[in-house]
C-alpha cells in the first residue's frame, strides 16, 4: 500500500482581535506537512491581519503566564513546508497591500478560493 | 555507548546524524527497527503526541514515518530506509514518555522490512565513523543535550 498525499486546506478568518485562536491552524497545518500531505492556508476577513509584518513577533497566545509569540508558529509551519495564500479583498479590509505582509506564497480571490476547497480532501476552517 | 556532547549514542545502531533517527538491524528476516536518538528527544522535550504510520504503508526513504508532538513543537520522523511498515510501538503512543526516557530501547517506533538494504543503508553511518560523522553533525550545529 504506497502512500497517499491527501491536500488539506485551512481557511483562517480570525486575526489579532482573538490571539488565542491565531497558533492552533497553524500548528495543524504544520502537522499535515510534516506527514508529507499537500498543507495550505489561506487568510481571509480578519485573519490577514496575522500576516502583517512585525505583528507575529509581538502577538502572545496566551495573555496571562509563559507563552510563545505567533511567530514561533508561523516559522514551524514555513519550515514544513506549508503553503500561505492570502484572501485579495481582505487586504483592503485591514488596510494593508501585499507588500505590508511577511512572504506569502500568493493572493487569490473568490473564484479561486472555492476552487482550493473544492479540489482539496480536506478543508478546515477557524 | 558513546557520549558525544552529553548525548548517548549506542555503538552498534546505524544513524542518519542529520535527521537523528537511529535503525537497528537488519534481523534474520531482514526487518530493521527504527527510532529518534538521544539527541532528537533531546532537542524535542517532553514528548506528549506520537503519530505512526500504519502497518502495511510503504515508505519512501526521507518521507515521513509519523509525527512527534512536544507541546506548541511539532516534527517529523523522516524514514531512514525505504520499505514497509511492519509493526509500530502502540506503548509509545499510549505514554510517549517512554521516548524520552529509552529512546533506544523501549521508546522505539516502527519496524520496517527495507525494500533494498544495501542501497538504502548507504545514506547511513555506523560504527566508530558513524559515531565520528554523528559527533561533527552536533559540533557544527552546536547541540549539546542536556542532562
Amino acid at each position: 500500500m504506497a502512500e497517499e498525499t491527501k491536500k488539506y486546506l485551512y481557511l483562517v478568518t480570525h486575526g489579532t482581535e482573538t490571539p488565542e485562536r491565531s497558533a492552533s491552524p497553524f500548528f495543524l497545518a504544520t502537522t499535515a506537512a510534516l506527514m508529507d500531505h499537500e498543507s495550505t492556508m489561506v487568510f481571509t476577513i480578519t485573519a490577514t491581519s496575522l500576516l502583517k509584518k512585525g505583528v507575529a513577533e509581538n502577538l502572545y497566545i496566551k495573555d496571562t503566564g509563559e507563552s510563545s509569540t505567533l511567530k514561533f508558529f508561523i516559522d514551524q509551519a514555513r519550515e514544513a513546508g506549508v503553503r500561505l495564500f492570502v484572501c485579495a479583498p481582505s487586504l483592503d479590509l485591514n488596510n494593508c497591500t501585499v507588500e505590508d505582509l511577511i512572504e506569502v506564497d500568493g493572493v487569490v480571490g473568490g473564484t479561486a478560493l472555492n476552487e482550493m476547497a473544492a479540489d482539496a480532501d480536506v478543508v478546515m476552517t477557524f | 555507548m558513546s557520549e558525544v556532547n552529553g548525548c548517548l549514542l549506542p555503538d552498534d545502531l546505524w544513524y542518519w546524524p542529520q535527521k537523528h533517527v537511529w535503525v537497528r538491524g537488519p534481523e534474520d528476516d531482514g526487518a530493521v527497527v527504527i527510532g529518534i536518538t538521544d539527541v532528537a528527544q533531546n532537542l524535542a522535550g517532553k514528548i506528549v503526541v506520537v503519530n505512526l504510520k500504519t502497518p502495511g504503508k510503504v515508505l519512501a526513504q526521507g518521507k515521513s514515518a509519523g509525527t512527534l508532538e512536544s507541546g506548541k513543537w511539532v516534527g517529523s520522523i523522516p524514514t531512514p530506509v525505504a520499505g514497509e511498515v511492519l509493526a509500530i510501538n502502540e506503548s509509545v503512543k499510549s505514554n510517549p514518555a517512554i521516548i524520552n526516557d529509552d529512546p533506544y530501547g523501549e521508546g522505539w517506533l516502527i519496524r520496517v522490512r527495507p525494500e533494498d538494504w544495501a542501497g538504502g543503508s548507504e545514506w547511513l553511518v555506523n560504527g566508530s565513523d558513524g559515531i565520528e560523522a554523528y559527533r561533527s553533525q552536533l559540533d557544527a550545529q552546536g547541540i549539546q543535550c542536556q542532562r
